[in-house]
């Protein structure tokens, strides 16, 4: 079992879950639905839909806590099925966009900007914006390799068990993700004496 | 841009802790202090560790936590393939388990009581009445004819709980139940629960018990 600096939820209270205590899930879901919530909006960018994603993986989760092996961590379970969840909406939300963008052209951009200006709150607005100017342009799975080693914190190997690859896997998309975004973002900036701070 | 720097711009994006061994490390290094497009490239890297850092502190805010969670109940309990227990969790009380046992015992017998003995009293009551001439007699069959539903199992009550002293009289007696018997019962049974009707449940059958015990028997 990888090890994880992630507090995880006490045996019995799993238990008690598998056993179908809606009492207790609703405690676990307290304990852990920020953390979702913060995963799920730094990838997709969006607070409506990443509140989706954490319902739809807690409702997975109730469902399938009876298969739910207990050599993993409870944290990296979640995670995948967060991960999951993100990544069959960023396929679809790529499809749909796609096919809004070549029926409507530009209109579709600014509608969908208003729609979010109302929606999301001023501060997740602006993180999403940030994290979209840097993830743009990344592959699916090298933005979520960035976001978990990068801004989640994970270690490469927990990263790799989440998103079910290699290690190596994940640090190629890594080296790839973070080529890409000081490429862009860094190569004109005269950064000085960090070079001690770095070596 | 030197010979093995294509190599090194992988390492030196992945400079972080886990990421590279220390042999790694220290070739970088070493490469480092000779390449100054490498090392531009490293002073960058450290420029984005900042905007991690900042990154990483701005934790989404989850707006109405509360609200998601009711949510995403409310759709698991209407979700018809998902079984839910709430109260499962009790039944793993030792002392719960006693308690629930005991009751269902309770209720089985009691279930089994009414099902067998208290709702056919006949089955205790149809040989005890017979005449010593030989004739015998079938109360159940003179009570099917003649008397109403009420009344009919008020007697067979009645013959239920007469208790031994009764049944044994009237066995010693020789009498039998004739039908104008049977009429003569139901008669007195119909002025008697006329009388009683707007009693309690409890109160009605103590009165109906000591009704038949010292009025019918007497008959006996």
């Amino acid at each position: 079992m990888t090890e994880s600096k992630l507090k995880q939820p006490h045996p019995h209270l799993i238990e008690k879950c598998i056993k179908g205590d809606v009492r207790s899930f609703r405690e676990l879901m307290g304990m852990y639905q920020n953390m979702a919530f913060s995963i799920a909006f730094r990838i997709v960018c969006n607070e409506e839909d990443a509140r989706d994603i954490v319902q739809n993986a807690f409702i997975k989760i109730w469902r399938n806590l009876k298969n739910f092996k207990k050599e993993m961590l409870f944290t990296t379970w979640l995670y995948r099925i967060v991960i999951n969840l993100c990544y069959d909406h960023q396929k679809t939300a790529a499809r749909r966009k796609k096919a809004l963008a070549d029926m409507y052209s530009n209109v579709y951009e600014s509608k969908t900007i208003a729609r979010n200006d109302i929606s999301q709150q001023f501060e997740n607005q602006d993180l999403a914006e940030r994290i979209k100017e840097l993830a743009n342009g990344l592959t699916v799975k090298q933005k979520m390799v960035f976001i978990l080693r990068d801004i989640e914190e994970l270690s490469v190997r927990e990263a790799a068990e989440i998103l079910k690859i290699s290690e190596g896997a994940v640090k190629t998309n890594l080296y790839l993700a973070r080529a890409s975004i000081r490429e862009k973002y860094f190569v004109t900036i005269n950064s000085g004496g960090y070079e001690n701070e770095l070596w | 841009m030197k010979m093995n720097c294509g190599n090194l711009r992988k390492h030196i994006h992945l400079y972080q802790p886990g990421e590279l061994s220390e042999p790694e490390k220290k070739f970088l290094k070493r490469h480092l202090s000779d390449c100054s497009s490498c090392m531009d490239i490293a002073k960058q890297m450290g420029t984005y560790e900042q905007l991690m850092i900042e990154l990483r502190e701005r934790k989404p805010v989850l707006p109405e936590p509360n609200k998601l969670i009711d949510n995403t109940l409310n759709a698991i309990m209407q979700d018809k393939n998902v079984n839910i227990m709430p109260f499962k969790g009790i039944f793993n009380m030792p002392l719960a388990k006693v308690a629930a046992s005991i009751f269902i015992i309770f209720q089985v017998s009691l279930f089994c009581y009414q099902q067998f003995f208290y709702k056919n009293p006949v089955r205790q009551t149809q040989t005890l009445f017979y005449s010593d001439d030989k004739e015998r007699f079938n109360i159940q069959e003179v009570l099917n004819k003649e008397i109403a539903g009420e009344y009919k199992t008020v007697i067979l009550n009645f013959l239920s709980v007469a208790g031994p002293e009764i049944r044994n009289k009237a066995i010693i007696k020789g009498k039998t139940l004739s039908a104008e018997d049977v009429k003569n019962y139901s008669l007195k049974v119909r002025q008697f629960t006329s009388n009683i009707n707007n009693i309690d449940k409890e109160q009605k059958e103590e009165l109906i018990l000591h009704f038949i015990k010292n009025e019918l028997s007497y008959n006996l």
